[in-house]
């Protein structure tokens, strides 16, 4: 290596760092900027009143109570569908088969429809449910509609997570005399508890930010649902039908606060109870 | 001794038996909890024209002060999307900004119940100079055969143009009393943005200087300039005197006879109340 | 004599049995789903491909579906022109950031910007593409030109909003290349940026790429945002300024009022959004495979 190569390099290794550090404070910037932005316009009615009060004609004034009521009901209609049957089937598909064609074509199945775009859900979910199944727009039909769209994500994360228990651990199980099930339900399920709380986070998120699917299954309406069969407005599709339409701009960056500020609070508290694990 | 015992009195020691079999399946008993001690009568769904909704959800949040025990719901979609749900059942009236299509056997097969007469209104952005357009511009305009605003008035800049999405009543009515020369149809320019609501077609007229779209009479507030049509102003009084060209009928459309709560509502539509309503959203009313 | 030390093994692997019966249900009953979900769009859109013809509906440059149109090419080119924009701008952004963060930046750096990123993953796709709509936009008819609403702003907008999924990935893998081969790579002389580049992103390759086509997957399914600031015009966009229309955004403009072989032409649509979906998953398998 010559003197003029060492040199090249270092001006090269000069230039490499300085752009990619130059890339990182504009992409920090960029997200510090969306962040500063929505809280500067949308603290002005952030108060408990926003939470627990009415909307006033049509959202322009008043809270999100109603809002924050379906979106809460709506989460846990699809996630309490949704989990039992993805974990009882990826603890199935990793403990109680084989390995074989039939589990590869089931993985790659769900790792496609993981990828599928939600709108296809929502398709599929308004023509099944609300139009030929007759719940019309509803918690119902939106909740299976997005435990249909969460179902192959949280399979597949559960499937991973269980997988990577060790072996020896089972086999610790089986030599103290445990069945099957009791080494699942006792030392595999608590030792993937992390992957599977990782998984259900995830699909918790996808939930409360999707909005297209939920627009066409669930409705709009402003009214508190009373029943699974209410049409019912989230806090995603208020936040779009209110900036949207121009009823107000203030009252949407104050929705997209707390929708925010809860999609934190569930990434925090999960990030706690895996940490408290460790 | 069973060595499984063993594996039991450490688990006992332990004590985690109970918790975790309740989170994972417990879930699924708060269902029909909740839903029992819901109230589980149907809403009454009221779907379709974006146009008509604001009318719509004005009348029925005052008659639901009246009768504060109904549960109605307005929910929008579009004039195509609620003569869908009508037909289908998933929604008991169906609002429309344009007539039923008598060729379909499924749309003819509805009644439709004309509530209202809206002008569609030409919309531009507030610092737009023009101020006039005629009909035959205004096709123009749409077709892309006029593409600067110099050539009806303005400045030397392209036009933008904005319309609703193909099912949208708006937009049927718009293709229908101005995409027409000599009764045969002229096609919109292919490069025109779709926005699929009126208010998002307001909200990009109000942002864009160069912009021009339709929404309707309801929908005017102080962020967008309204185009005088052929010179006429639209207005309440020019609608009536049919002076203002572009009217459509808001229809509520229902699949077979009314039932008494639907019929209450509708007749609340056609009182002095909902007219009042009416004029305050800028339609007339078809009241007698 | 009966075998009293059989009957508990009995009652026990009848027990196991149960639970065995019960699970099989459940995992037969949720797969069962998935696959209708696959059958019941390919049963409502195959016919429609096929009684239109392959090459119409795919090629097809209109799209009038009120009147028999059913030709979804402007919504491909609009589709695959939006993704490749936002890779454009998402991948190259992202790499040089995690590389960044996983060689260069210390560790202040590191904690901050982590959580910073992965808080913009919380971030709901309507409010980007609302952002996208009063921020952009404007920015684009006033300074670019054209109506603002166009392939590139769709683009920016996807591109940031895939960020935050390739970085936090990328930077996983960059992290978990070995320590020796930094310390090999700088042993022979190699200056630190060199050995980032072609030491380090070669080895964590495989997540690297894991984590592009989980970018891409992201950016081809998102709906909302690209409504907002794309136009929707169905043209075939020839410039980055022309207004286009999504294969997604089609479906959700179109579903409330599609009837018959409208409706037909949207689970068509979806036929060809798994099929390109499925040909993604099948070409990172097979490239991570090789690996």
């Amino acid at each position: 290596m010559t003197p003029e190569t060492m040199a090249g390099n270092r001006s090269y290794n000069r230039l490499g760092i300085g752009l990619s550090r130059l890339m990182t404070v504009m992409v920090g910037a960029i997200l510090i900027g969306i962040l500063v932005f929505l809280v500067i316009k949308g603290y002005k009615h952030l108060s408990p009143g926003f939470f627990l009060h009415n909307p006033i004609d049509l959202g322009r004034e008043g809270g999100i109570f109603p809002v924050l009521v379906s979106t809460v009901l709506l989460a846990l209609t699809s996630l309490c569908i949704a989990v039992p049957f993805a974990l009882t089937t990826a603890v199935f598909l990793t403990e109680y088969t084989r390995e074989s064609w039939l589990t590869t074509v089931i993985r790659f199945g769900a790792e496609c429809l993981a990828g599928i775009p939600s709108i296809i859900f929502g398709l599929f979910g308004f023509m099944l449910f609300v139009v030929a199944m007759g719940m019309g727009w509803s918690i119902l039909s939106g909740g299976l509609t997005l435990a249909c769209m969460v179902l192959p994500t949280i399979i597949r994360t559960s499937e991973e997570a269980i997988k990577a228990v060790p072996g020896g651990l089972r086999q610790v199980g089986y030599s103290l005399g445990a069945t099957k099930s009791q080494v699942i339900w006792h030392i595999v399920l608590p030792q993937a508890r992390n992957g599977i709380l990782t998984g259900i986070i995830l699909a918790l998120g996808r939930v409360l930010g999707e909005t297209a699917c939920v627009i066409f299954t669930t409705g709009i309406s402003l009214e508190m649902p009373t029943s699974f069969f209410d049409s019912a407005r989230s806090m995603s599709v208020h936040f779009y039908l209110l900036a949207r339409e121009g009823i107000s701009m203030d009252m949407a960056y104050t929705t997209a606060l707390a929708l925010m500020g809860m999609i934190l609070c569930i990434n925090v508290a999960a990030t706690w109870l895996i940490a408290r694990k460790n | 001794m069973q060595p499984l015992s063993n594996f039991k009195k450490i688990q006992k020691a332990e004590g985690r038996n109970r918790p975790r079999l309740f989170l994972i399946f417990g879930w699924l008993l708060l269902l029909p909890w909740l839903a029992g001690c819901g109230d589980a009568r149907p809403a009454m769904v009221i779907a379709g024209s974006t146009s008509v909704q604001p009318l719509m959800e004005k009348i029925v949040d005052r008659y639901r002060k009246m009768h504060p025990e109904l549960k109605i719901n307005v929910e929008g979609g579009g004039s195509s999307a609620g003569i869908m749900a009508v037909i289908t059942g998933t929604a008991r009236l169906g609002m429309s900004s344009r007539q039923l299509k008598m060729q379909d056997e499924k749309e003819s097969s509805l009644t439709p119940i004309t509530i209202a007469y809206d002008a569609i209104i030409m919309v531009v952005h507030v610092d737009n100079p023009v101020n006039v357009l005629s009909r035959e511009q205004v096709r123009d305009l749409f077709a892309g055969r006029l593409t600067s605003w110099k050539q009806v008035g303005g400045h030397d800049r392209e036009v933008h143009l904005i319309i609703r999405e193909e099912g949208s009543g708006t937009r049927s009515a718009f293709d229908d009393l101005v995409m027409v020369e000599n009764k045969k149809p002229v096609d919109i320019h292919p490069f025109a943005l779709v926005q699929d609501s009126m208010g998002g077609v307001r909200e990009v007229v109000k942002n864009d200087p160069d912009a021009i779209g339709f929404i309707s009479m309801g929908g005017i507030n102080s962020d967008i300039k309204v185009i005088r049509l052929n010179g006429v102003e639209p207005s309440f009084a020019s609608i009536k005197n049919h002076q203002y060209e572009l009217v459509r009928p808001f229809l509520l459309l229902t699949r077979g006879a009314l039932d008494p709560v639907a019929q209450r509502l509708v007749d609340y539509v056609f009182s002095a109340d909902g007219e009042r309503i009416m004029q305050e959203e800028g339609c007339v009313s078809a009241r007698k | 004599m009966s075998v009293p030390e059989n009957k508990p093994s009995n009652s026990l692997s009848r027990r196991e049995e149960r639970i065995r019966r019960i699970l099989q249900l459940m995992a037969l009953s949720s797969v069962s789903v998935l696959a209708l979900i696959i059958v019941f769009v390919f049963r409502e859109g195959l016919p429609l491909i096929y009684n239109k013809g392959f090459a119409a509906f795919l090629g097809g440059q209109r799209w009038a579906p009120t009147r028999g149109s059913f030709g979804i090419f402007p919504m491909i080119v609009g589709t695959i022109e939006v993704t490749l924009g936002a890779l454009l701008i998402g991948v190259p952004l992202s790499l040089l950031v995690s590389l960044y963060l996983s060689e260069f930046a210390d560790r202040k750096v590191r904690t901050v910007m982590k959580p910073l990123i992965e808080l913009l993953a919380a971030v709901p796709s309507v409010v980007y593409g609302f952002i996208g709509v009063i921020l952009l936009v404007p920015l684009v008819r006033n300074y670019v030109g054209g109506t603002g609403f166009s392939v590139l702003s769709a683009s920016i907008i996807l591109g940031i909003m895939i960020l935050p999924t390739i970085i936090s990935i990328s930077l996983d893998a960059l992290r978990a290349v070995p320590q020796n081969y930094r310390e090999g790579s700088l042993a022979l002389g190699a200056t630190s940026w060199q050995t980032a580049v072609r030491v380090v992103l070669p080895a964590a390759r495989s997540g690297i790429i894991t984590a592009v086509i989980l970018g891409m997957g992201r950016a081809m399914g998102e709906t909302m945002a690209v409504i907002m600031v794309a136009g929707n015009a169905v043209v075939v966009p020839t410039s980055a300024l022309h207004p286009c229309r999504t294969l997604t955004s089609n479906i959700a403009i179109e579903m409330a009022y599609a009837s018959g072989a409208h409706q037909q032409a949207l689970f068509a649509t979806g036929v060809v959004l798994f099929v390109m979906i499925f040909c993604l998953n099948i070409s990172a398998t097979l490239f991570v495979r090789r690996k």
